[in-house]
């Protein structure tokens, strides 16, 4: 674990030497290291210690399997106090350590090279040094908060702590972290050189010793600290449990001695480590990718095929061509041969059928017929970025049996994981044979279910589901994103579809409603297209720029079965065409009605009245979630009723039960394209007295659509 | 050679508390050019006593104890001031004196607790007070939990005052033109209580050791200001609200799409240096002084509320105290309500019922300035005077207080021959 070595002159070199190829502070590293230094002290002949590593790098961090398996903070102290009287003996003992940083130190590592009396690194660019705990949700639990700070300041190690991000070796030394650059070669010598001169007391440990650069209790420091904590908990959206702990660590232990100070950070740290949120964040960050990335490395990769029929075009096929231009593998693409039936055995010997579609394409049937049709006849087929189910797909066709989708593959490929889709009687050959296709994109491949647009779109399907519904139902929109980032999602689900765009939303939502006979997705498609739909525009100047279109006539019957939320009946009956039966959304591909409605969507009658808002509402939200609320849209007043007098109650707490639910002002509107008209449309902030709108309950159906 | 006090008698054990002076200073600007700024906190602390004592004679009397408020009773502030100021005056050593302090309400905490003492028959003389000095000690400085300590902030949101005050008026719907007009009305007051000397009786012009007159008339009012010169002014809490605090104060209120900056130095309290004195006591003391009472201290209650919104408390105070007193909010002729920002007024308006008429009739601290410590104590004086000026009955002096509370006093002007 620890190798020793002399380097003459009474300079002893304690190498930490980790089986594996990083030095990890296991709990063994931290007793046999803890031994060493002890030996070391004992030891009359050895005058000055280096530390060093066998290893590329120096030391990176602790093992966080050993911190799961900590269920409360005493078993937790139980781990890091070994390491943490080993650097106190370090500083104390009367002799000097001095690090050698071959190469990075994070974390622990990082840790143990500042209980150093002086460190060294080695002038190499890809060497990184940082205390990047917060980005799991920890905090630095080896004297990090108390040693590094007084050191540098208060701010600079504040800052290093709360972001996480490491720091090269030139920065490190720039920041007096690293107090001198030596050429790689050099290094050990230029250690042992620094380890003979200079005394072993740690500035901390002298009389009269001040925290550099500010300490907590200046007008400096309680800035920094108040700036600090402010600029956590405003990106958080909540409290951050990681950045709270760093920050107090910080704040009360730089006001007390070294020993006090390590004493609360231990504290700091236990609670920390066993609390749920860093439980989960680790698990989040951390382990679920490992294992994820582990158990498709530890799968047999699948068999590459000998040639591919890529059927369909756009940017989607073009980078899945490209993908197997770079395994090697010939692909026979439909745009080069489009028509005509070739002889069998003339060019089949595709023993892979892709089907890659762009959005707006759909004839997903015609694509598939030419891609079966250069194919052996039980060669495996891939589907991907279609939003049929494979399910669907079975309906018409026998090939359902080999037949697997590719979801969430984008062009070019930002994902790192993508859905191999599986129906009920999907074979093992065509998951295999999709498997492939993702690792040949170089994405790692997740196997689910089947379902239209595939897991990922499902689960933000009913998110974005509920939001949708809890504005047609009267929430104010700015609450709905509010509440949702408290909750921590990193964005409003508004803004999230005003961002991916209210039809595409709509589209989607659609699919999930006719697959899953879900109301509540169908309800929310219509307000999401109804967003989107044709609502006279005004510009600044009061003038149209859009026409309205007249929604066409209906049944009131059939509008209260619309509202009902169930969406099969309409569909079905309509679009005989093959479109329809794969399970599209007829109104996609309808014949354009002549004149001026020529291929626009109509707008239906029964608009639920906050959804008719809801474009505006959607703009106004990514607007304000882009530009932070320049001169946002005042509120009238929470608080005002009827005579304008402000009710006391519910300033105190957040608007709440006492305060009704708002529903959006009808009829005219001001003129002027102010942002205000987004929110108070989306009924934001309550209506202001005497402008004679009564509040509506959510479900007028009957009353619009006549 | 100073006169030992009677021993004090033995007391019925509820009194009333009178109200029998109040004398201030008046409000230097708070900023090295500020005509107080040369003196110290101690200084100012005498000369407000040896002002109250030239009219009233107490120090002979032999009062209980001196209260001052003082919102950062540290460095010059600290360590008991007005008890050294009592010694620097020069006055009988048998004066104890004490500091209380909750941030900018410690003036007239410091009345309530003079009150108490009396009207608990545990002293029959009171000396309350204030002392500030903005320009020397900044806001703020000393230190506490709010702002540095993360865990507590987390609890508390640590919203900065103009951050709560802006959400204020976001929460209410006052724009930047309500609240402008506001600061307006209190600048013109203010400049017509000065003209009109309506300050007369209780402003003591300061002078310095030399005899040079230092001040005598409030520095920070601006009589000239107009709705344009405060509509150009830019928001002074919007770069701190970017950064972080608006999306923290989301967090608390989520209904709100953000919050809208209209709070300035134009209309926000001044930072300014003062000090004032108030002789409480009760009749027999009064008449042992030859002092007329001039107003009885009714009743004193304290409220609170969320403190990331902080400034909404001073109704419910307001309602408290006058229950308590038996009289209805409609009764209360007059009401001094700190202006530490326009919206906190505006606000309390509103929730009250009580109009501008009857609010602040004299200017306030947009417009005359906010020494923290002291604010509490001049609004009792200058309460007291307008009562007497009017022939009215009842007053009530509030003030919001950081972290969410409020203080209120109720008096009652007792008839007699007018001043």
């Amino acid at each position: 674990m620890i190798r020793r070595e002399s380097l003459g002159d009474g300079v002893l070199l304690l190498a930490l030497a980790a089986p594996g190829p990083v030095n990890a502070l296991t709990r063994a590293l931290n007793v046999a290291f803890a031994q060493a230094v002890e030996d070391a002290l004992a030891n009359a002949a050895v005058q000055a210690v280096v530390v060093g590593s066998d290893r590329d790098g120096f030391a990176a961090g602790g093992d966080l399997d050993e911190l799961r398996r900590c269920t409360g903070p005493s078993e937790v102290l139980d781990v890091v106090a070994p390491m943490l009287r080993a650097m106190r003996r370090m500083e104390t003992g009367g002799k000097r350590f001095v690090a050698a940083l071959n190469g990075t130190a994070l974390g622990g590592g990082l840790e143990l090279a500042l209980a150093c009396h002086a460190r060294l690194a080695a002038e190499r660019a890809d060497a990184r040094f940082g205390l990047p705990e917060s980005t799991l949700g920890l905090m630095p639990g080896a004297g990090g908060t108390q040693r590094l700070p007084r050191l540098v300041g208060l701010r600079v190690a504040g800052d290093l702590m709360l972001g996480g991000r490491p720091i090269d070796a030139s920065a490190a030394r720039a920041a007096g972290i690293v107090d001198a650059l030596v050429a790689p070669g050099a290094l050990l010598d230029a250690a042992k050189a620094c380890a003979l001169q200079g005394d072993a007391l740690r500035p901390w440990d002298r009389k009269g010793f001040e925290v550099p650069a500010g300490d907590p209790q200046s007008t400096a420091g309680r800035r920094y600290l108040a700036t600090a904590w402010a600029a956590a908990r405003a990106r958080r959206g909540a409290p951050d449990p990681a950045a709270t702990a760093i920050l107090s660590a910080l704040h009360h232990g730089l006001e007390r001695g070294i020993d006090a100070g390590l004493a609360i950070e231990t504290r700091e740290f236990a609670r920390l480590a066993t609390s749920e949120a860093a439980r989960n964040t680790i698990r989040a960050r951390f382990y679920g990718p490992r294992a994820l990335a582990a158990a498709e490395r530890a799968a047999p990769p699948p068999a590459p095929p000998a040639r591919v029929a890529l059927a369909g075009d756009g940017p989607l096929a073009d980078a899945i061509a490209a993908a197997l231009l770079r395994a090697g593998v010939p692909a026979l693409r439909e745009r080069d041969a489009p028509t005509g039936d070739p002889p069998i055995g003339d060019a089949g010997g595709c023993d892979l059928a892709v089907v890659a579609l762009s959005a707006a394409a759909d004839d997903l049937a015609q694509h598939l017929a030419w891609a079966i049709g250069r194919c052996a006849p039980d060669a495996p087929i891939v589907c991907t970025g279609a939003m049929a189910a494979i399910a669907t797909l079975a309906a018409t066709s026998a090939e359902a049996a080999r037949a697997a989708g590719l979801h969430g593959v984008q062009a070019p490929s930002e994902a790192v994981h993508v859905e191999v889709a599986r129906g009920a009687a999907t074979s093992p050959q065509a998951v295999e044979a999709a498997r492939w296709l993702a690792r040949a994109l170089g994405v790692v491949p997740l196997a689910v279910g089947d379902g239209p647009g595939g897991f990922a779109n499902r689960v933000l399907g009913a998110l974005l589901a509920e939001a949708l519904t809890l504005v047609a139902e009267g929430v104010p929109v700015p609450m709905v994103e509010n509440l949702a980032r408290a909750a921590g999602f990193a964005q409003g689900p508004l803004a999230l579809v005003a961002r991916i765009g209210p039809a595409q939303v709509a589209r989607r939502l659609d699919a999930l409603a006719t697959a899953a006979r879900d109301a509540r997705s169908g309800s929310a498609a219509r307000a999401a297209r109804d967003a989107r739909g044709g609502r006279a525009r005004r510009d600044g100047a009061g003038v149209r720029t859009r026409r309205r279109r007249p929604a066409p006539r209906r049944p009131v019957a059939r509008g209260h079965a619309r509202a009902a939320g169930r969406p099969g009946r309409r569909r079905a009956a309509r679009g005989r065409g093959r479109g329809a039966r794969l399970g599209f959304s007829g109104r996609a591909r309808r014949p354009a009605r002549g004149g001026r409605h020529r291929g626009r969507r109509r707008v239906r009658r029964d608009l639920r009245p906050a959804a008719r808002g809801l474009r505006s509402a959607l703009r106004g939200a990514a607007g304000a979630a882009r530009d932070g609320c320049r001169g946002p849209p005042l509120p009238r007043g929470l608080n005002r009723r009827g005579d304008g007098r402000a009710r006391g109650v519910g300033l105190g707490a957040a608007p709440d039960a006492a305060a009704p639910p708002l529903s959006p002002p009808r009829g005219r509107r001001r003129a002027a394209g102010r942002a205000s008209r987004a929110c108070r449309s989306a009924g934001a902030h309550g209506t202001p007295p005497g402008r004679g709108s009564a509040r509506r309950a959510p479900a007028s159906a009957a009353t619009r659509a006549s | 050679m100073p006169i030992p006090p009677p021993f004090p008698a033995p007391m019925a054990s509820r009194s009333d508390a009178y109200l029998l002076d109040a004398v201030r200073t008046p409000r230097g600007r708070g900023r090295p050019d500020g005509g107080l700024h040369t003196l110290s906190p101690v200084e100012l602390g005498a000369i407000v006593l040896r002002a109250l004592d030239a009219r009233t004679g107490f120090a002979a009397a032999g009062p209980e104890d001196v209260v001052f408020g003082v919102g950062d009773p540290v460095y010059d502030q600290g360590a008991d001031l007005a008890r050294s100021a009592v010694l620097l005056a020069g006055m009988p050593d048998t004066i104890p004196g004490s500091v209380v302090t909750r941030f900018c309400s410690s003036g007239l905490d410091a009345l309530n607790l003079a009150a108490a003492r009396i009207a608990a028959g545990q002293a029959d003389l009171m000396v309350a007070g204030g002392v500030e000095m903005m320009s020397l000690i900044p806001i703020a400085a000393t230190g506490g939990p709010n702002g540095s300590d993360a865990r507590f902030n987390d609890v508390a949101l640590n919203t900065p005052l103009g951050q709560a005050a802006d959400l204020l008026a976001t929460l209410d719907g006052h724009t930047r033109e309500d609240v402008d007009r506001y600061a307006l009305e209190s600048q013109a007051r203010a400049a017509r209580a000065w003209r009109e000397a309506r300050f007369a009786r209780s402003i003591v012009p300061v002078h310095d050791a030399n005899g040079r007159l230092l001040l005598d008339r409030d520095e920070h009012p601006r009589p000239g200001t107009d709705l344009a010169s405060l509509a150009k002014l830019p928001p002074a809490f919007e770069a701190a609200g970017r950064a972080a605090h608006d999306a923290i104060a989301l967090q608390r209120y989520p209904a709100l799409p953000g919050v809208r900056h209209v709070h300035t130095g134009g209309n926000s309290s001044g930072l300014v240096d003062g000090a004032a004195a108030l002789l409480v006591g009760t009749a027999e003391a009064a008449a042992r002084l030859g002092l007329r009472p001039r107003a009885r201290v009714l009743s004193f209650a304290n409220a609170a509320t969320d403190p990331c919104l902080m400034l909404t408390a001073p109704a419910e105070a307001t309602r408290r105290c006058v229950a308590r007193a038996g009289i209805a909010l409609h009764e209360v002729d007059l009401v001094e309500c700190n202006e530490a920002f326009a919206s906190v007024v505006l606000h309390f308006m509103s929730e009250t019922g009580i109009g501008h008429d009857r609010v602040n009739v004299n200017g306030g601290a947009i417009a005359l300035g906010h020494p923290i410590g002291a604010t509490g104590a001049i609004l009792v004086g200058t309460l007291l005077d307008e009562l007497e000026r009017h022939g009215a009955r009842y007053g009530v002096a509030t003030l919001c207080v950081g972290l969410g509370m409020a203080v209120a006093t109720a008096i009652e002007r007792l008839d007699g021959p007018r001043a």
